[in-house]
């Protein structure tokens, strides 16, 4: 269980990051979305104990993240994934993975060798294990990234962008490897990639501005845009700015456009079923209106 | 076995492997190694009546250096000593293999200045390469302490320059054996331990602690680059109570108060002399050290 209390994060020159967020994040696949700026690295990088909030209690599976034995706790369940992964690069995948376990906390020589194996299996990269890391592509990085974070079976997983760079069939692989792991373990997952969230969470937050917009399930999301999607297939001319455009598709006859809002007869627009990416859109599209000033 | 000591031991194996490949101290204790073979190869002959093969028959040295030397080519000549204890030095100085040894002797007080003029613009950047690397960060999400960090980095270090100075002797010891004949291995040790390994031992410590406060390799380079007059003042303060000739006038002094193991006195004396200079560097190394712990750990809980 991790508890967030009053959770402000500001940083020199009046940039304010985190207000006030109460969080309380249970077990299983946590997702967390927002526009850049949201604040959710900082989030992240506070439950992991490279930030220090400036004001707010978190607590983590009951370690107190204000004391310096609470975070070494607190530390020795989590694993990391940052969205910038440094590794070693003389080291090969096998050497940074027993590096990154024995630093963890693995003290058994076997149980890290078969632990390793493992998830060099896990995240398909058996074959490049004997290779030195400066020779991996991006996507490969971001495996043995994963692979690291996974090491000693952490309690509470923190993965940050884990897909960027993914390919779509790794990206499912590690959708469902996420998936699989959420058993007994809470997994905090931040991504753009709003279809992630869809297939994998069960429970969610949008931040915005530093302040949590809205909880709930993916569906509950969804369900907020119902009625106010719609499909416009003529092509001839393009949605005003008073519609959200969601995406646009080249026909053989002219444009399809996916918006939000309550388009005019003139479109001859034809409502849709909503989906996470629609309940988001809409979300945010509710939210600058409501921070826009009044007229 | 004990989780703080497995985290060490694994930062110490796993740096020395880094460090192995990213050739640093390899290059650092070759160069040293070349140094000193060039430098042998290059004088030749260095005993102290110049002549290669000729021997000592008489010979005045006092705290000014060698004021009289009187040789002979002939190997059987008769020693012309005034007593005991100066026929004691003439015996020592005419035999071959503390010739041998302290030619040696001669040549690695060069090399040493060289080497510690070296190492800290060398290995300033062991710490800030985590952070070059962005592995810094991941690093500090795991339940590894500021201390264990440190220490375990610093002992990977003097590890490796430990290995890799001792190869280098070894290399070097044979090598002037090949062309000088045999030497005495437990003097040439205990000068090497004292004049080479400590100070390098030193001022690694201070190389790797004290840009651990930096982020970047060039800024660690640079305040390596800044810690040469330190390296220059160590050296000075090893080399100037522990050179070879400074060694031979005291034993000329000590044998003259009659002493008889002048040599071994003489030498012994200038080892401890050379070591409790080094000692204030520990010290200075350890408040360091204590130090940038200390600032590492502010800095950790106001982040």
């Amino acid at each position: 269980m991790i508890e967030m209390h009053g959770l402000t994060k500001s940083y020199r020159g009046g940039v304010h990051a985190l207000r006030g967020v109460d969080l309380t994040i249970g077990t299983g696949m946590f997702g967390l979305v927002g526009p850049n700026g949201a604040g959710k690295t900082t989030l992240m990088r506070i439950l992991a104990g490279l930030l220090r909030p400036t004001h707010g209690t978190v607590r983590v599976f009951g370690h107190d993240l204000s004391t310096h034995a609470g975070r070494h706790d607190a530390k020795a369940l989590l694993g990391y994934l940052p969205q910038e992964l440094g590794v070693y690069p003389n080291l090969n995948a096998v050497e940074f993975l027993d590096y990154m376990a024995i630093l963890k906390g693995m003290v058994d020589v076997r149980e890290r060798r078969q632990q390793i194996e493992s998830l060099l299996e896990k995240v398909n990269l058996t074959d490049a294990a004997r290779r030195r890391l400066k020779t991996y592509s991006g996507g490969m990085l971001r495996r043995i990234g994963i692979a690291q974070a996974l090491l000693g079976n952490p309690k509470l997983l923190i993965v940050d962008e884990p897909t960027a760079g993914l390919d779509p069939e790794e990206r499912v692989r590690f959708r469902n490897l996420l998936s699989d792991m959420a058993i007994d373990r809470t997994i905090l997952l931040s991504t753009h990639i709003v279809e992630d969230i869809s297939q994998s969470c069960n429970d969610l937050v949008v931040l915005r501005g530093g302040s949590v917009v809205f909880r709930g399930a993916p569906a509950d999301l969804s369900r907020a845009a119902r009625g106010h999607v719609w499909m416009i297939s003529n092509g001839a001319t393009r949605p005003d700015d008073s519609l959200t455009l969601v995406s646009s598709l080249q026909l053989v006859k002219g444009v399809q456009y996916r918006v939000l809002g309550a388009p005019d007869s003139t479109y001859r627009a034809t409502p849709a079923e909503p989906t996470l990416e629609d309940g988001y859109m809409w979300l945010m599209r509710e939210e600058k209106n409501l921070a826009a000033p009044a007229m | 076995m004990n989780k703080a000591i497995s985290q060490v031991s694994g930062i110490i194996r796993y740096e020395m492997l880094m460090q192995w490949r990213r050739r640093t101290l390899v290059v650092l204790c070759g160069f040293f190694l070349v140094g000193l073979i060039g430098l042998a190869a290059m004088i030749g002959d260095f005993s102290f009546v110049s002549n290669g093969q000729a021997r000592v028959l008489s010979m005045g040295v006092d705290e000014n250096g060698i004021t009289r030397t009187v040789t002979s080519d002939d190997p059987n000549a008769p020693l012309q000593a005034d007593n005991d204890a100066e026929r004691e030095l003439l015996l020592i100085m005419n035999d071959p293999r503390s010739r041998a040894t302290w030619q040696m002797l001669m040549i690695f007080s060069p090399g040493v200045l060289v080497l510690l003029v070296a190492i800290p613009p060398l290995l300033a950047e062991v710490i800030p390469l985590d952070h070059q690397y962005k592995v810094a960060s991941l690093l500090n999400t795991t339940p590894l302490s500021r201390a264990r960090y440190l220490i375990g980095k610093l002992l990977s270090v003097w590890l490796g320059l430990v290995i890799g100075l001792s190869i280098a002797a070894i290399v070097y010891g044979f090598y002037m054996m090949t062309v000088h004949g045999a030497i005495d291995v437990w003097t040439y040790v205990r000068y090497w331990v004292v004049m080479a390994l400590l100070p390098a031992l030193l001022l690694a410590g201070f190389a790797v602690v004290v840009p651990a406060l930096v982020r970047s390799r060039r800024a660690g380079v640079l305040i390596g680059i800044g810690m040469i007059p330190l390296a220059l003042y160590l050296a000075a303060m090893t080399l100037g109570s522990g050179y070879v000739l400074p060694i031979l006038f005291r034993a000329a002094a000590l044998a003259q108060q009659g002493i008889e193991s002048a040599f071994d006195t003489a030498f012994n004396d200038t080892l401890l002399n050379t070591i409790s200079t080094q000692i204030p560097f520990a010290l200075v190394l350890f408040g360091v050290g204590m130090g940038v712990w200390a600032i590492l750990r502010a800095k950790e809980a106001t982040s």
